[in-house]
C-alpha cells in the first residue's frame, strides 16, 4: 500500500475528488474529516504521512488545526487546499507549519506533484 | 491535465443545495441579527465552500458569481462595509441567482442567470474600483500584524525586504553590495550563492509560491537580496522567474533540493558567487531528522453516510412490498393446510418482513425542515412587498416524511403560506383598528397524529367571511342559493376549492383565498391524505394537511360488503362496534348512531356503493368508525375480517377520477381488494 493520507474538507465532493486523485495514484486514505476538531483527532489517531487541509471548514478552521496537528507532531506533513484570493490564509497556515499547499480547482498533475514533494520533505 | 468531473456531478449538485439551503436560513438569521459574526462566517463559508466546488466542476459563471459574494462578504467580516438593508437584499439576490444557476445545472441547462445584474449590485456596494485597493489594504495589514506578532522575525521574508531594501532600490540586476558580501564571506564556512527560480507556468499565487522560497532559504541561510525587489515578487509583477541571493554554509545541491521540494517550482539553479572561507563539514548545521513515526497498521475506517439515489430505494420499497404480498400468501397457505411448522416459521418471517420494511421506510424518511426552511424567507419577501409585518414561527421541523411526499407537498405549502400572507393577515394600520397587534403570526408547524403527519398552516388573520365565500360561490354558479344558507367549514373549504373558485380575480375580499386551494386538495388527497379547514371569522384560519407517513405500505381494515373485500387504512379508523337497527336514529334524513355521548353520522357502505345485496333493515352489523379531520363517520359494512399490511397501487388512469377509492391491493389469495378513501367517500 501506498502512503496513507488524511483528507479534511467541510465539502464531501472537495474529499471526494482529491480521493479519487490520490487514490488512483497508490495513495491510500485512511480518513476524512470535515472539520479542524475532526482533523486534530483523526490526525492522533491515524497518523497519516500526509493530511490535505481544507481552509475555510466550521468548528475549527484548517489553520487552527495546522496548529493543533504541529504542536501534536511537528513532523507532520499538511498540504493546505485553498481557493483563489486566500493568500494570507495560506501564508498564515505556512507559518503553522503547512507543506505546501494546492489551489482549487484541483489539477490532478499539480495536486500529485504537491503530495509527493511534500512527502520527501527536506532529506 | 484535465479531468473529467462529470461523475461528481450529482454529488456537486446534492451538496451544492444543501449550502444553499443553510445560505437561506442564515441570510435570515443575519438580518434579524446583522452584528452576529458566527452567522456572518457561516455565510461566507458557504459561498467560499460553493466557489470552490464550482471552480472545480467547470462551472465559471457559477464560480464567479460566488466568488463575488464571497468579495462582499470578506467586506462585511472586516467591517469595511456595514451590514444595511441594501447589502442583505443584494445578499438575497446572490442567493436567488445561486439556486438558479445551480437548478439549472440540474436539469442541464446553460448555468448562466442574470449574473450581471447581480455582479453589478455587488460592485456598487463595495464600490467598484475601491475594491482592489480595500482588499490590499487588508491583506497588508493582516501581514503587518502577523509580522508583529511572529517570535522569529529574521524568518520573515518583510523583515528581510526591509533589511535589504537599500540595496537594489535603483538596481535591476541582481548586485549584492560589497561590503556586505565581504561581512558575508568574513563568516567561516558562509557561501554566498546566486539562486535562479522557475516557477510553473500558469502558477498561481505566485506570491505565495516566493514567501515559501524565502522561508526556505531563510531556514538554510540569510536571504542578501532579491531580483525584482521584494515587493515586486510579492506584487507578482513578474512572469515566472526571479533571483535572490542567498550567503548559507549549505552546498549548491542542498540549496537547490530544498527549494525543488516546493510545488511548483519548476526550476532551480544555484550558482555559488563567493566560497567559504573554510568549508563547513556538511551535515553540521543539518536539522535532525524528524523520527520515523509508528506505522498506521491499526487504521480505523468508519463509514458514516452513503448517499443512495431515491430510484433505488424506491425499488427496494418495491420489492419489500413484493415480500409482504408472499408472506401474506404463504400464511393463507399454511392456515388453510394447517401446517403448525410452516406457521411458526411464517412467524418469524412475519417478524423479519416488517422489521426489514420499518427499516427501508426510515432510510426514506427525511425531516420536513427540509422543505421548511425555505418558507421563511418567502414569507419575508411577500410581507415585504406587501407593507405587512409578519412573525413566522416553525413548529415541528424535525418530524419526518417519506421523501417522494415531501417533494410532492411542497407546491400545495407555497400555495397556503401564500394565501395566509395576502389574504390572512391585514395591514398593520387595519390590524391594529380591529384591536389585534401590529404584528401578524404565521404559524407553519408539523406533528404526528397516529399514522399521519399534518402539516399545518395557521394565521392570526381575518378568517374567511362566510357569506362572501357563499355569495361568490352563488355568483359563479358553483351552489345553486338554496343549496346551504348555515355552511360548514368542510362546505367552505369545498366550495374555495373548486377550480372554478380559485382562478377569479379580486371579486370580493375572499376572492384570492382560493387560489390554489384545489391544488392544494386534491394533491393532498393524490398523495392519500386530506385537507382539513379550519377558520373563525376575525380570529384566523388554519389548513391542515393530513398526510401518510407513507406512500405504500399501510396497515388496514379489511372489511367484506357483499361478498367484496374493501380495504380502509387504518389511519382513519378509530374503532369497530356493532350496532343493531334500535340504535340507529333518523335526523334531517340522515342516519346517526349514538355512541358515547356523541352523535356519528351513519353511512351504509353497501348502499352507498349499490352492492348488489344490501342488509334489511333488522340486522345487527359492524360499523368502523372512521376519523377524519376531527370528524366521525361510521360506516356499516357486513362483516369484519381483520387487520393486515396491505400495499398500495394506484389505480391507473380510467379508475382514477372514481371518488372514494385510494387505490387497490392484491390479498394475498390472488384477489383484489379495493382501498376506501374515506374522506372522499363519504364527505
Amino acid at each position: 500500500m501506498g502512503p496513507t493520507v488524511l483528507i479534511v474538507d467541510d465539502a464531501l465532493f472537495m474529499r471526494m475528488m482529491i480521493r479519487d486523485i490520490l487514490t488512483k495514484d497508490g495513495f491510500e486514505i485512511v480518513g476524512e474529516a470535515e472539520n479542524g476538531v475532526e482533523a486534530v483527532k483523526k490526525y492522533a489517531e491515524l497518523n497519516p504521512d500526509l493530511v490535505t487541509m481544507d481552509i475555510v471548514m466550521p468548528e475549527m478552521d484548517g489553520i487552527e488545526a495546522v496548529r493543533n496537528i504541529i504542536k501534536n507532531d511537528p513532523g507532520a506533513k499538511i498540504l493546505m487546499c485553498s481557493a483563489m484570493g486566500q493568500q494570507p490564509m495560506v501564508v498564515e497556515a505556512l507559518e503553522a507549519g503547512a507543506k505546501d499547499f494546492i489551489i482549487k480547482p484541483f489539477q490532478p498533475a499539480k495536486v500529485l506533484e504537491a503530495v509527493r514533494k511534500a512527502l520527501r520533505g527536506e532529506e | 491535465m484535465e479531468m473529467d468531473v462529470s461523475q461528481y456531478k450529482e454529488l456537486f449538485i446534492s451538496e451544492s443545495k444543501e449550502h444553499l439551503e443553510s445560505l437561506n436560513r442564515f441570510l435570515l438569521e443575519l438580518e434579524n441579527d446583522p452584528s452576529n459574526t458566527d452567522v456572518l462566517n457561516e455565510i461566507f463559508r458557504s459561498a467560499h465552500t460553493l466557489k470552490g466546488m464550482s471552480a472545480t466542476m467547470g462551472y465559471d459563471a457559477l464560480m464567479k458569481l460566488a466568488h463575488e459574494m464571497e468579495n462582499l462578504l470578506e467586506h462585511l467580516r472586516t467591517g469595511s462595509i456595514k451590514i444595511s438593508a441594501a447589502v442583505i437584499d443584494t445578499l438575497f439576490m446572490c442567493f436567488d441567482a445561486l439556486e438558479a444557476m445551480i437548478n439549472a445545472i440540474a436539469e442541464d441547462k446553460l448555468d448562466q442567470a442574470e449574473l450581471e445584474t447581480v455582479i453589478a449590485a455587488i460592485r456598487e456596494i463595495i464600490g467598484g474600483s475601491e475594491e482592489q485597493s480595500i482588499s490590499r489594504r487588508v491583506l497588508a495589514t493582516d501581514e503587518r500584524e502577523r509580522e508583529k506578532e511572529a517570535e522569529k522575525p529574521e524568518e520573515r521574508h518583510e523583515a528581510l525586504a526591509e533589511r535589504i531594501e537599500g540595496e537594489h532600490e535603483e538596481q535591476k540586476t541582481l548586485e549584492v553590495e560589497e561590503e556586505k558580501l565581504k561581512r558575508y564571506s568574513s563568516i567561516p564556512g558562509m557561501r554566498v550563492m546566486n539562486v535562479e527560480v522557475g516557477l510553473a507556468a500558469g502558477c498561481l499565487l505566485k506570491s505565495v509560491r516566493v514567501f515559501m522560497v524565502f522561508k526556505k532559504l531563510s531556514q538554510v541561510g540569510d536571504v542578501i537580496a532579491s531580483q525584482p525587489p521584494v515587493e515586486e515578487l510579492e506584487d507578482e509583477k513578474f512572469e515566472t522567474a526571479f533571483k535572490v541571493a542567498v550567503a548559507s554554509p549549505e552546498t549548491p545541491e542542498k540549496v537547490e533540493k530544498a527549494l525543488l521540494g516546493i510545488a511548483e517550482i519548476e526550476r532551480v539553479s544555484v550558482e555559488t558567487i563567493l566560497e567559504p572561507k573554510i568549508a563547513a563539514p556538511s551535515g553540521e548545521v543539518e536539522k535532525p531528522e524528524v523520527e520515523a513515526r509508528a506505522g498506521t497498521a491499526a487504521v480505523l475506517r468508519k463509514t458514516q453516510s452513503v448517499r443512495v439515489n431515491i430510484e433505488r430505494l424506491d425499488t427496494l420499497m418495491n420489492l419489500v412490498g413484493e415480500l409482504v404480498i408472499n408472506r401474506t400468501r404463504l400464511s393463507e397457505i399454511a392456515s388453510s393446510y394447517n401446517i403448525p411448522e410452516l406457521r411458526e416459521a411464517l412467524d418469524q418471517t412475519a417478524r423479519l418482513t416488517s422489521e426489514l420494511q420499518d427499516e427501508v421506510m426510515k432510510t426514506r424518511m427525511v425531516p420536513v425542515e427540509n422543505i421548511f426552511n425555505r418558507f421563511p424567507r418567502m414569507v419575508r419577501d411577500l410581507a415585504h412587498s406587501s407593507g405587512k409585518e409578519i412573525d413566522f414561527v416553525i413548529e415541528g421541523k424535525e418530524i419526518e416524511l417519506d421523501r417522494a411526499i415531501l417533494d410532492e407537498i411542497s407546491d400545495p405549502l407555497v400555495h397556503m403560506i401564500r394565501n395566509a400572507v395576502d389574504h390572512g393577515i391585514s395591514t398593520p394600520e387595519e390590524r391594529v383598528k380591529r384591536g389585534k397587534p401590529a404584528r401578524g403570526m404565521i404559524k407553519l408547524s408539523a406533528y404526528r397524529e397516529r399514522n399521519f403527519v399534518a402539516i399545518e398552516v395557521e394565521d392570526d388573520g381575518e378568517g374567511i367571511d362566510h357569506h362572501e365565500v357563499f355569495k361568490a360561490a352563488v355568483k359563479r354558479g358553483l351552489v345553486a342559493e338554496d343549496e346551504s344558507r348555515q355552511l360548514t367549514r368542510d362546505d367552505i373549504l369545498r366550495v374555495i376549492s373548486m377550480p372554478g373558485f380559485s382562478t377569479t380575480e379580486e371579486v370580493s375580499g375572499v376572492s384570492g383565498r382560493g387560489v390554489g386551494m384545489d391544488a392544494v386538495k386534491s394533491k393532498t388527497e393524490s398523495l392519500g391524505g386530506h385537507v382539513v379547514l379550519d377558520t373563525e371569522e376575525g380570529r384566523g384560519t388554519r389548513v391542515t394537511l393530513m398526510l401518510p407517513l407513507t406512500l405504500a405500505i399501510v396497515q388496514a381494515l379489511l372489511v367484506e360488503v357483499s361478498d367484496e373485500i374493501y380495504a380502509i387504512p387504518l389511519g382513519t379508523v378509530r374503532e369497530t362496534h356493532v350496532t343493531s337497527p334500535a340504535e340507529i336514529k333518523t335526523a334531517q334524513n340522515q342516519e346517526t348512531i349514538f355512541l358515547r355521548d356523541s352523535v356519528i353520522p351513519l353511512v351504509r357502505l353497501d348502499r352507498l356503493l349499490g352492492c348488489s345485496r344490501v342488509l334489511n333493515g333488522s340486522e345487527a352489523f359492524p360499523v368502523v368508525i372512521t376519523e377524519s379531520g376531527h370528524r366521525l363517520v361510521a360506516i356499516g359494512v357486513h362483516s369484519l375480517i381483520g387487520q393486515q399490511e396491505i400495499v398500495i397501487s394506484t389505480l391507473d388512469k380510467f379508475l382514477k377520477k372514481i371518488e372514494g377509492f385510494a387505490g387497490a391491493t392484491i390479498m394475498g389469495s390472488g384477489r383484489v381488494a379495493l382501498i376506501l378513501d374515506v374522506p372522499s367517500l363519504v364527505f
